[in-house]
């Protein structure tokens, strides 16, 4: 049952378990990932999943838990939180298809979702390609919560021609990192 | 915070927007710091001339970045990105964290 308390990642094993039943899949991605990561340091009010089944077969489902479709977002009445299926294939810069890494149980479903380091280059995409700093900042309050792979991130930016902008991440992760000890 | 490295605080604001950024034009660098378009502009021409700064027209406005020619682009913008970090955190959030990713249309902000 969803209701206003209804969390983002309770939300989305709801709606991974309606999909499975109906026989698809969904892996979440964006801010909703990073609202999970960083036990809502940032909080994001959407949930992106991204999903190689037909949009009309989505919507079928997404009415079945009382949701509404609203142009491409999916609003429920009893949560502010709204749900898109962007277009897929899941991608991270040049890196496309990229396999989602992370999952995480909620009682006996599992939410696939980006690992928090597929989640720190997917926010540092926006940093380095739109200049976007709140997702600078976003990628930092993952890597202080969790534990990501920092020489694969290091690797990833060498590869996307962003090597100064990733000193620009370390930089402030070392900074933030300082303050909080 | 260092005006005196670029002259005055004007231009250390139109360079520390570039620098956080990328590119930026006169009316929105003269918004996020409350200045006056003909302060900010003036300082933007100063800085292209002197080829530090370049220009591109889109639509109506110039679109300034940092010369890509400049020798000292690298440590110039290195520079700045410190002095970035040392911005209290009020004034990042205030001048420095302009959503730059684009939000599909009708979609609310988060």
């Amino acid at each position: 049952m969803i209701n206003a308390k209804t969390t983002r990642l309770q939300l989305a094993a709801e709606i991974t378990k309606a999909l499975e039943k109906n026989g698809m899949s969904a892996v979440l991605v964006g801010g909703a990932v990073v609202s999970i990561y960083t036990d809502n340091e940032y909080e994001s009010k959407d949930l992106d999943f991204i999903s190689s089944a037909e949009h009309k077969k989505i919507a079928q489902v997404m009415k079945t838990l009382g949701f509404e479709a609203e142009g491409k977002n999916f609003c429920h009445p009893n949560t502010n939180l709204s749900v898109e299926f962007p277009s897929g294939p899941i991608g991270i810069g040049d890196r496309v298809p990229v396999k989602p890494e992370g999952q995480i149980k909620v009682g006996n479903i599992t939410v696939i979702l980006f690992s928090p380091t597929q989640s720190t280059m997917d926010r540092l995409s926006w940093f380095y390609f739109n200049n976007d700093r709140q997702c600078l900042d976003q990628a930092v309050m993952i890597a202080l919560k969790q534990p990501v792979d920092f020489k694969e991130i290091k690797k990833w930016s060498l590869e996307e021609g962003m090597g100064s902008k990733f000193e620009v991440f370390m930089n402030t992760y070392k900074n933030k990192l300082a303050k909080k000890e | 915070m260092y005006s005196a490295i670029f002259g005055n605080e004007t231009a250390e604001k139109v360079l520390l927007y570039l620098a956080n950024y990328g590119e930026g034009h006169t009316r929105a660098i003269a918004t996020t710091f409350s200045l006056s378009t003909s302060q900010v502009y003036q300082q933007l021409i100063r800085l292209e001339k002197e080829g530090i700064l370049v220009a591109k027209p889109v639509g109506r406005t110039k679109v300034f970045t940092f010369n890509p020619r400049l020798a000292i682009r690298k440590p110039l913008i290195a520079l700045l990105e410190d002095i970035l970090l040392l911005v209290p955190p009020e004034d990042q959030k205030k001048y420095f964290r302009d959503r730059r990713r684009p939000r599909k249309t009708g979609k609310e902000l988060s």
